[in-house]
């Protein structure tokens, strides 16, 4: 048609075009992203102010009724068994974090790097479907095999060894939480360690590592984000994890998910529960921050 | 023993389906620049990465000074590579990445932050030296791959490709870099590469492979004017062949038949009558002016203009293609056309028969 190289009003026209074009477009991601936006500020955002808010409240003939007291976080924050609860749930989940990954890594190497390419996808198929199975179901196994009457002191009496009883304590409890995160976390490092550029690996034994300088000083901080990731997620799931410490540990001493339990029970305090609630997101948040923090933000 | 820093004997290295190293043997001198040069697959990675240890051969001898190599360890061999991708690691600056190896063996850290130090300024990294990788472009990180790999002073430099990852314009810079390093340092380079051009520009000798087995071994001059073999003639590009059978063999000269006519070119040990083989006549040597004593006839088909070079492509009465370099300002002045007949001429001296 025209020429419209010499006509600058033409050129001008033709260049705001496309921009009315983006314009239209970007309701629709938006339309898509408002159901889940919409489904977050109903049953997270606006249950969380309500936790808050009930945190003030106080309880009247075994009622929540509202107020704005600070009871409730004073009585929580200063009892003895709160302060117990919360020191032992931390000392918990991080030991769970140091053995889930101790015992996963070697696991996750073997899978990333040992095991022939076409068997690769089945075992970890083979990791992922117990996943599937009901964690409580699981978790109530563990019982039957821990028990005084189970399958470990069965074999032990007839091997002539007394029996133990392992259930309740800390050595059961890390049976439950190994339950929850194992698979997740060899899954989490296998995939870290299936990223790792294998010429980095062969590069540092070329310049004079040995194998176990390999893993210290090359796959180990490759692999950093992965690991703080796979810390964090074993940190969350334990750290409010309840079906565990029921099943296995039982509350002596109580995890801070039993403690919830217990404070509702004993009289519905709600109020008392949410603070409870409310210390435990902060210092799952307050762990999320920490790994954020150490994790290496270059790009590849 | 004779005086190889590094030899390798009848090494080859099979997998299940196929033998990636044929037999291979290889003498290499103190100090020089060597090459491996063929096409994707012909197994001149797998021998560099044997040299490093980093895959061992299915047999044979790797000696290093006259020392057996095979049962060393790739990090006690001290023969560090630059890799194609450099595999830099990305967690550590630059600084310590060039540190790396010194800190593997030992070196207290005053010692090795000095050496490092050097090589930095040496490489022109000053600026850089706290910097992450991730924050280099492509030249700058292939001087710390440079840097980290000479660290150490090893004897022996392997270089994978390392020249691919970056544009046209660095890698000729990077070849002239690479020359004066080796000058300087006076160690052996063994440079990897599917690149003519690096390989001829920058090696004192070239090692031609195909399919596991080496082709031919000498200086570029020497592949380029006299090539072994028909795939090593075919390989370096600027070669036409035409395939035929002797004809008549004299003292040093020979004719041969082929279905565009009947040629003579300088004959190769063994030749004998009636064996098939291949007319060889390089592209540069080919006249336009019919001055030539011997003469074939063609039409353009093609050109491929470069600077001052020109590359022609002669269409012949077979459908066969010869390809013609001149200088740029030489085609010119004949004032040629597409699809015009032209007589391509060149003298007998300069044609020379291959085995086929």
């Amino acid at each position: 048609m025209n020429n419209y190289s010499d006509n600058l009003v033409l050129s001008k026209n033709i260049s705001t075009k496309p921009s009315i074009k983006v314009r239209k477009g970007r309701w629709f991601p938006a339309a898509l992203a408002l159901p889940p936006l919409l489904w977050q500020f109903m049953f997270f955002v606006l249950p969380m102010f309500f936790l808050l808010a009930l945190t003030f409240w106080e309880v009247k003939s075994y009622k929540p009724v509202p107020a704005f007291v600070m009871d409730n976080w004073i009585r929580i924050l200063g009892s003895s068994s709160f302060q117990k609860a919360l020191a032992y749930t931390i000392q918990m989940s991080t030991l769970s974090s140091i053995i889930t990954i101790i015992i996963a890594l070697p696991a996750a190497c073997i899978l990333a790097f040992r095991i022939n390419k076409k068997h690769q996808p089945i075992l970890i198929a083979l990791l992922v479907v117990p996943v599937f199975t009901s964690y409580v179901l699981r978790t109530y196994a563990w019982q039957v095999v821990l028990s005084p009457q189970g399958l470990i002191n069965w074999v032990f009496s007839h091997l002539g060894v007394t029996s133990i009883d392992m259930l309740g304590g800390a050595f059961a409890l890390q049976i439950g939480y190994l339950t929850l995160c194992l698979p997740v976390v060899v899954l989490i490092l296998t995939f870290s360690l299936l990223g790792v550029d294998r010429s980095q690996l062969e590069a540092a034994s070329n310049l004079g590592c040995r194998p176990h300088q390999v893993f210290w000083h090359v796959l180990l901080p490759s692999i950093r984000n992965g690991i703080l990731l796979a810390v964090t997620t074993v940190f969350m799931l334990t750290f409010s994890d309840y079906i565990a410490p029921l099943l296995l540990s039982g509350s002596n001493p109580p995890t801070l998910s039993i403690l919830i339990v217990d404070t509702i029970k004993s009289g519905a305090q709600w109020p008392r529960a949410a603070v409870i609630g409310i210390v435990m997101m902060l210092f799952i948040g307050l762990v999320l921050w920490l790994s954020q923090l150490l994790s290496s933000k270059e790009k590849r | 023993m004779n005086a190889a820093l590094l030899s390798l004997k009848n090494i080859s290295m099979e997998y299940s389906n196929f033998i990636a190293v044929d037999d291979l043997n290889l003498d290499i001198k103190k100090g020089e620049f060597i090459s491996l040069m063929g096409p994707s697959g012909c197994g001149k990675s797998t021998t560099l990465r044997m040299m490093a240890g980093l895959d061992n051969p299915t047999s044979g001898a790797l000696y290093l000074d006259g020392e057996s190599q095979l049962e060393v360890p790739t990090e006690k061999r001290g023969m560090p590579m630059v890799w194609q991708n450099f595999a830099l690691f990305p967690f550590l600056n630059v600084q310590k990445n060039i540190e790396f190896p010194l800190k593997m063996q030992g070196v207290p850290s005053e010692a090795r932050s000095k050496k490092a130090a050097e090589w930095i300024e040496r490489m022109g990294l000053t600026e850089f030296a706290k910097r992450n990788i991730s924050q280099l472009s492509g030249g700058q990180r292939q001087r710390v791959a440079l840097a980290r790999a000479l660290v150490t002073e090893p004897r022996i430099l392997l270089l994978d490709e390392p020249l691919s990852a970056l544009d046209s314009h660095l890698r000729i810079k990077m070849q002239t870099e690479l020359v004066r390093l080796h000058k300087e340092l006076g160690i052996t380079f063994i440079y990897v590469t599917h690149s003519q051009s690096e390989a001829f520009t920058m090696s004192d000798r070239v090692v031609i492979m195909n399919q596991g087995k080496v082709q031919q071994i000498g200086t570029p001059k020497q592949i380029y004017r006299a090539p072994n073999n028909a795939f090593v003639a075919e390989f370096i590009g600027m070669n036409n062949l035409i395939p035929g059978a002797v004809l008549r063999l004299e003292d040093k000269t020979a004719e041969i038949r082929t279905d565009l006519g009947i040629f003579k070119a300088r004959s190769f040990v063994g030749a004998q009558k009636d064996t098939p083989s291949k007319l060889v006549i390089a592209a540069d040597c080919i006249h336009l002016d019919g001055s030539g004593e011997q003469k074939i006839s063609g039409k353009i088909s093609g050109e491929e203009f470069v600077g001052s070079v020109i590359t022609l492509f002669i269409e012949l009465k077979n459908g066969q293609e010869f390809k013609v370099q001149k200088q740029q300002h030489e085609v010119e002045s004949l004032n040629l056309k597409y699809g015009a007949d032209l007589t391509l001429s060149w003298n007998a001296e300069n044609a020379f028969l291959l085995a086929s």
